[in-house]
């Protein structure tokens, strides 16, 4: 709604009072997260949302931090009032992530039996252990059953997890672009990313904090991030074979083509605001991220994770295809769960969950509307 | 094209589907359009409803409806089902726009321990006379496309339809006659005597 006023937001911090028992076997603490809200909670508490950020979001996913911010949440389109999902009509919670670089413990915090940052000191996390801090940030915010949870990509992946790990706390789940398990494809990409980052000089074997940053790696990791996030068509209508500076080829190695300046550009911004360890920790935390195993099939770790499902993939999505997404659909609907599974047509790639405005946003105000109608009766 | 009489025909149709099944029980509807038997049969009749569109369109609708939707294209099957999963399987108006009838018919015969499936008569005596009369391809009011332009691309007759079933031992429980212009089951004499002639809209209730 363009007549609104903006919607001005603040991070808050908690300070989770105990350790976490991670999935790698090890009690980890002290744990702060930094989340926003959006909207108010009512009274019978069935109007609670929980978003889930991406590998490179933050608990900032609407409005602005100030009058005079000109960057607002990364999920402005869909989040705040008016929008598809409608601060007027719901609570909104948004966190980030463990292991992350925006507020929350990561290995870019302080240690504090050390004084120093962690560094690859840090323990090696899971999607579930993700999921174990934002259950501890609702216990205290004193939600005892989510509407939803929705996200895309590494968000969908918690969504799903959600799910799975507190299933009488989650009402429904909307894992958009997501999977139950992360592909080998997408495991070689990490990999390679993380390659670039441990193979800057600068790196440092993670203790790079006091020193000159690993910004040549982390900005290449970036670069092959982004073009995996893209599609073919996308690249191809965003510049084609035009050149960034001049009318003729120049022959030599210097940037020419527009995809270069724009791949370096990203590369260069992401530096600025990501921390090297962090990539490192959130891609390993999607690699192992496979809710088939050790019950060797979908169908067996979903058989208690009653609710609603909304399921979405993008047709031109080759990181996440969606193949992937009808793996869960079809595993929910031998369970008999109810789900509605839709593949969007888009030329986005596997950011589409980030671009496709009118058709998602319709999707998830109608299937959020309708969701919490069923819950309210549920609840009466 | 008459969308008052169509309607009345989709209307009819959904009741008398809605009253072949039990209360309580499974349902597929495939081609569900935005759900609304699904609804009904889950508000009134208590079921367990699932829709199957292929359409963007309708399942928004459908999800602004809490109907439950998954976008397919059944003609890909669903093989990883298990064989009676539903209780009934319906294909409602959609025999017809397929391309591979036969394959599908199979499919849902497997997937549900009932099937229900309805389609427009294309032996209508209506339709014969265009036909024979004009010697053009036949419209009608539930049939109102050109050749060229027409999804309706497997037209059958009530005959062919009870072939089918007789050919390849498929139990018809139950079926049911419609005339558009008189809304609700047809009844009497015409019914008995000569349904693949006087009926516009056959609807029935299948088991194998």
């Amino acid at each position: 709604m363009a007549t609104e006023t903006p919607l001005l937001v603040e991070t808050q911090y908690y300070n989770i009072p105990e350790n976490i028992q991670l999935d790698s076997g090890k009690e980890f603490g002290p744990i702060t997260v930094a989340y926003e809200t959006y909207g108010s909670l009512n009274s019978r508490k069935s109007n609670a949302i929980l978003i889930l950020h991406a590998l490179s979001g933050d608990a900032h996913c609407a409005g602005y931090h100030s009058p005079e911010d000109n960057k607002p949440g990364w999920w402005d389109m869909m989040v705040g009032p008016g929008k598809p999902i409608d601060s007027n009509k719901y609570f909104i919670i948004s966190s980030n992530v463990l292991g992350g670089c925006k507020g929350t413990t990561g290995p870019s915090s302080i240690n504090p039996e050390t004084g120093n940052p962690y560094g690859l000191s840090f323990p090696i996390i899971t999607i579930n252990d993700m999921v174990k801090v934002q259950k501890k940030l609702l216990e205290h915010l004193e939600i005892p059953q989510l509407l939803t949870v929705v996200g895309g990509s590494m968000g969908g992946m918690q969504a799903l997890q959600w799910m799975v790990s507190y299933p009488d706390s989650v009402y429904s789940c909307i894992p958009i672009a997501a999977t139950s398990r992360l592909s080998a494809q997408s495991i070689a990409f990490n990999e390679v990313s993380r390659q670039a980052i441990i193979s800057d000089p600068n790196y440092n074997n993670g203790d790079y904090y006091d020193g000159p940053y690993p910004e040549k790696g982390l900005a290449v990791a970036r670069m092959i991030g982004h073009i995996t996030y893209l599609s073919d068509e996308s690249m191809h209508q965003k510049f084609g074979r035009r050149l960034q500076f001049q009318e003729e080829l120049s022959y030599n190695f210097l940037t020419e083509f527009q995809v270069e300046s724009y791949l370096h550009h990203q590369g260069q911004s992401f530096v600025r605001r990501f921390d090297a360890n962090s990539l490192l920790y959130l891609s390993k935390a999607m690699d192992y991220f496979d809710l088939a195993a050790g019950a060797n099939s979908l169908e067996k770790t979903f058989s208690r994770s009653n609710g609603h499902y909304l399921v979405v993939s993008f047709t031109s999505d080759w990181l996440f295809p969606t193949y992937q997404s009808w793996e869960i659909t079809s595993a929910l609907q031998k369970l008999r769960f109810p789900v509605t599974f839709t593949e969007i047509d888009s030329q986005y790639g596997h950011d589409a969950f980030l671009l496709e405005k009118e058709q998602l946003g319709a999707l998830l105000a109608n299937f959020l509307e309708s969701t919490h109608q069923q819950f309210e009766e549920e609840l009466s | 094209m008459n969308p008052e009489k169509w309607k009345s025909i989709q209307r009819g149709d959904y009741e008398i589907i809605a009253e072949m099944i039990e209360p309580g029980s499974s349902v597929l509807d495939i081609g569900c359009s935005e759900g609304e038997l699904l609804l009904s049969l889950q508000n009134k009749k208590n079921c367990r409803i699932q829709g199957v569109e292929i359409d963007f369109g309708q399942i928004l609708q459908a999800t602004s409806r809490g109907v439950p939707i998954i976008q397919h294209n059944i003609e890909k099957g669903m093989p990883y089902l298990p064989d009676r999963f539903y209780d009934y399987v319906i294909l409602s108006r959609t025999l017809q726009v397929l391309f591979q009838p036969g394959k599908v018919l199979e499919e849902i015969l497997r997937i549900g321990k009932h099937a229900v499936v309805s389609f427009p008569n294309f032996g209508h005596y209506q339709i014969r006379s265009y036909l024979f009369f004009k010697g053009l391809m036949p419209k009608s009011n539930i049939l109102p496309f050109e050749w060229y332009n027409t999804p309706n691309i497997h037209l059958i007759t009530i005959n062919d339809f009870k072939k089918y079933c007789r050919d390849r031992d498929i139990e018809i429980q139950e079926e049911v006659f419609l005339d558009m212009d008189s809304p609700g089951k047809m009844s009497g004499l015409f019914n008995r005597m000569a349904p693949n002639l006087f009926a516009q809209y056959g609807i029935y209730l299948l088991r194998r």
